[in-house]
């Protein structure tokens, strides 16, 4: 296990792939805290207005971003070795089958959430330094509460961006498939809104209400959301269930699956 | 929040991720030491080529030094190991050296005893019979000479002696097999005498066995050139040779290019010469290019 | 009596209605080098991918130092294995590759890295991007790899693939030193058996997914070598007659029943008539000796069907 942290980590750092994610990353970070905004990407409806959060809190909310980050580091992870089936190498010498996805499920898991949780706390860290008079960070414990219920979708989404990546074997795919995956879905939601039969039907209403992008804001700021207990409640159940499946789904098909 | 309980948490932090981190530096080193214990106590029974490996990194310098021991002991094993196959080979192929001219001598005697031959004839066969009956003596001699000269391995007696007239001496010894087969021996050398400390009969013994094998498997004119170099001379022995030959063999005791047609070859004289010449303190080798197959001694 | 390395037994795999590998039974022994020899989709690669664990037997079962098709994972650090092309990650040089498996497998001294590209001639491209390698340099690079953990049983998928013929000799070097300095055993495939026969000391025929036959390096010589075998009841008796009546002198006794002659352009039927008449029985007198492909063909064609 601690073998193939080694080797992953000697040969991610041999790669562009690393450097760019990095560079995107602290630049985003360092862009947001000189200039005393939030930019980050939110696909659906934003926040309440009239009302006034403080900036942390906001970056949290945008914490969609992170969806389009991650998908970086299982790519170079898990794609990288299925190039060329260069997997075979490992596979005839190293580890099994199961052991490989396995220890690749763990390491991607461990430094997608390493990345999240770093990156949060060196925006918060930089702006406690960095910000304006007028405009104070929040308070630190209720940031990493806020950040720390955010953390079960980060690993969901983790967990089924290895599982496709398991899967589909492929970078263009693997790329294609999750980039547009969150937009067709705002694209599906945007359609059924307009027409009038379903327009208010409860499905469509919850279907917006767990939209990721929404879920992020939701989880971030709290108000935004009626019964907040409830809500959350059921992202955790959708979380663990979805985790949990695609282990499983990613981890059976990968033993029984020939390799090329 | 003052800012004593605010220091307070933070040292208290820090000392719990301090303890946290040894901890478990600690537990990866004990899973390292028994991971090596395993590993070796798996190598034991078994001969291997494989080495300890690390499991985390943390125990790197024990286990090259580990590795370093193993790499010599299998180096030991598999030397043995080559040994033994070779003598396990050299068994089967000197049963069947042995068989040819002795089942060849048993067919004539039974002719002779068994057919009313005149004397005339009878003498004819059973001169053929010495002749296959000397050739049974050569191989098992030169098979006994050769497992004697690897079980004694003691440095030979060595004295001033002449190489240039060791050479010719050698030359003209096969020169008459060379010209009736209408092959020519070229001796290039410039010197008359080239002193050297060795051992006259042992290197007799190489030249012969060169210029023997030369006759049996080449084709051609032979070439010896001898030169004389900063650490001694250097001799070579080229002659032309069409067949495909694997020189990282030549040497190898029995080696003989195709198996099934020794041509009442022992194929230990390429073996012998190349134990001489290190016996004597020399290097010896072959190369094969251009359809050429040449011998190479530096002594 | 050698070490059994891997023995199989009834070893089968299918991909769906395709069968790849039928009934294989093969025993490869510490210190060959074993040939694999076969056609494209022979099943040459399905066998090794079996042993390697890169795929499981359908049916039928194996023994890999003797451990059973269960266990094998035990001893896989035993083998070192390059199956179908040497791939490796493109970007990075011959040396990042190996120190990242150097890393994976645990190989705690990194100065092997460097050893093992020496071994095979790389050293001097070390510090290229693999994919600027040649095909040669890459199948080079890809038995580096595989010799790099000291293995006792090394598989090869065609390595002699793409290799200019220098390149053939060299790896023909490189195998023989593996073999004799290491105590190595070697599996190596190839489509050539000319290639093949300079190369490995037994060898496995397989076509269609069935073993046809598995030789050692003497019996196919004796298949192959040019000669006139006779088959006659009393060999002392018809040596003597060969070398009076024949004047035929290159010969060699082979058993009880056999003498194999070397001589060319001999006269069989008069060679016959003269054993006859000095009362030996003869059981028969033919040639033997085809060229290698030829002989493979024939394997191919007869026990194919």
């Amino acid at each position: 296990m601690i073998n193939m942290i080694r080797a992953e980590r000697y040969r991610l750092t041999k790669t562009k792939g690393f450097y760019i994610f990095w560079i995107l990353i602290l630049t985003l970070i360092a862009v947001d805290v000189l200039t005393n905004s939030v930019g980050g990407i939110g696909l659906g409806m934003g926040i309440p207005e009239g009302v006034t959060y403080s900036k942390d809190i906001m970056f949290l909310s945008t914490n969609m971003n992170f969806y389009f980050f991650l998908l970086m580091p299982v790519f170079s992870i898990v794609i990288g070795e299925f190039t060329n089936n260069i997997v075979k190498n490992t596979i005839s010498s190293a580890v099994n089958k199961s052991r490989y996805f396995v220890y690749k499920y763990i390491i991607c898991m461990v430094y997608g959430v390493l990345v999240f949780l770093f990156s949060n706390f060196l925006f918060y860290g930089l702006r406690t330094l960095f910000h304006p008079a007028n405009d104070p960070n929040g308070a630190f414990d209720v940031f990493v509460s806020r950040m720390m219920s955010q953390l079960p979708l980060i690993i969901t989404l983790l967990s089924v961006f290895i599982m496709v990546a398991f899967l589909l074997r492929k970078g263009a795919a693997y790329n294609s498939a999750l980039m547009l995956t969150p937009f067709l879905f705002m694209l599906v939601v945007g359609i059924l809104g307009e027409i009038p039969g379903v327009k208010d039907s409860s499905l469509l209403l919850k279907l917006e209400k767990y939209e990721l992008s929404q879920t992020f804001m939701h989880l971030g700021i709290r108000d935004t959301i009626l019964d907040f207990s409830n809500f959350y409640r059921n992202v955790l159940i959708i979380c663990a269930v979805a985790t949990i499946g695609s282990f499983l789904i990613g981890y059976y098909t990968f033993k029984k699956r020939e390799l090329q | 929040m003052d800012t004593l309980t605010m220091i307070l948490i933070v040292v208290t932090a820090a000392c719990f991720l301090a303890g946290a981190v040894f901890f478990v530096l600690y537990l990866q080193q004990r899973k390292e030491m028994k991971s090596i214990d395993r590993q070796l106590t798996d190598l034991i029974d078994v001969s291997t080529n494989q080495l300890v490996h690390t499991e985390n990194g943390l125990g790197t310098d024990l286990i090259n030094t580990v590795n370093t021991l193993l790499v010599r002991m299998q180096t030991i094993r598999v030397e043995y190991a080559h040994r033994s196959h070779t003598l396990d080979q050299m068994l089967t192929n000197i049963s069947h050296d042995l068989r040819t001219p002795l089942t060849s001598a048993m067919g004539y005697m039974n002719l002779v005893l068994d057919s009313n031959l005149t004397e005339e004839e009878k003498e004819r066969e059973l001169e053929i019979v010495r002749r296959r009956l000397v050739r049974l003596e050569e191989l098992i001699n030169s098979f006994f000479e050769f497992s004697s000269i690897i079980s004694r391995g003691e440095a030979p007696k060595k004295e001033p002696m002449n190489l240039v007239q060791a050479l010719e001496e050698a030359v003209s010894h096969a020169y008459d097999d060379f010209s009736a087969a209408g092959r020519k021996i070229d001796l290039q050398c410039e010197g008359r005498k080239w002193m050297l400390d060795s051992n006259y009969a042992m290197l007799m013994r190489i030249f012969d066995n060169l210029i023997g094998n030369a006759k049996k498997h080449g084709v051609g004119d032979l070439t010896i050139r001898a030169e004389k170099t900063e650490e001694g001379y250097r001799l070579s022995f080229v002659n032309p040779c069409p067949e495909a030959i694997d020189v990282s063999r030549v040497f190898d005791e029995f080696y003989t290019t195709d198996i099934s047609r020794t041509n009442g070859s022992s194929g230990l004289g390429l073996a012998i010469a190349k134990q001489f010449t290190e016996l004597l303190g020399g290097k010896i080798c072959a190369e094969a290019e251009n359809g050429t197959f040449g011998i190479f001694i530096e002594i | 009596m050698r070490d059994v390395v891997i023995k199989t037994h009834n070893l089968t795999k299918k991909y769906g209605s395709f069968t790849a590998l039928e009934n294989a039974n093969m025993t490869v022994y510490q210190g060959d080098i074993y040939g694999l020899i076969g056609r494209n989709g022979a099943g040459k690669t399905t066998a090794m991918k079996i042993f390697t664990g890169l795929t499981e037997a359908s049916e039928g079962d194996f023994e890999i130092f003797g451990k059973s098709s269960k266990e094998a994972g035990s001893v896989r650090r035993r083998v070192g294995c390059l199956i179908e092309n040497p791939a490796f990650f493109e970007n990075m040089t011959g040396y990042q590759n190996l120190r990242y498996y150097c890393y994976q497998k645990g190989i705690a001294d990194l100065s092997r890295i460097d050893e093992v590209l020496d071994f095979v001639n790389l050293e001097n491209a070390k510090n290229k991007k693999f994919k600027t390698y040649s095909l040669g340099m890459k199948q080079r690079l890809g038995i580096a790899f595989a010799i790099m953990d000291n293995p006792d049983l090394v598989v090869l998928d065609e390595p002699i693939n793409g290799l200019d013929p220098i390149g053939i000799a060299e790896l023909r070097e490189t195998f023989h030193m593996l073999s004799r300095e290491r105590g190595m055993t070697l599996m190596i495939s190839s489509h050539i058996l000319s290639e093949l026969y300079a190369v490995a000391n037994r060898f496995l025929i397989i076509d269609n997914g069935r073993v046809l036959k598995e030789l050692t390096k003497e019996e196919l010589d004796h298949e192959c070598s040019r000669a006139t075998v006779l088959r006659v009841n009393d060999p002392k008796r018809a040596t003597v007659i060969l070398e009076q009546a024949h004047q035929i002198k290159n010969f060699k006794v082979i058993d009880d029943a056999e003498i194999r002659i070397y001589d060319e352009g001999l006269n069989t039927a008069g060679i016959n008539r003269s054993l006859v008449e000095s009362g030996l029985e003869v059981a028969s007198i033919y040639e033997t000796g085809i060229s290698l492909e030829e002989y493979f063909k024939k394997i191919v064609e007869e026990e194919g069907r």
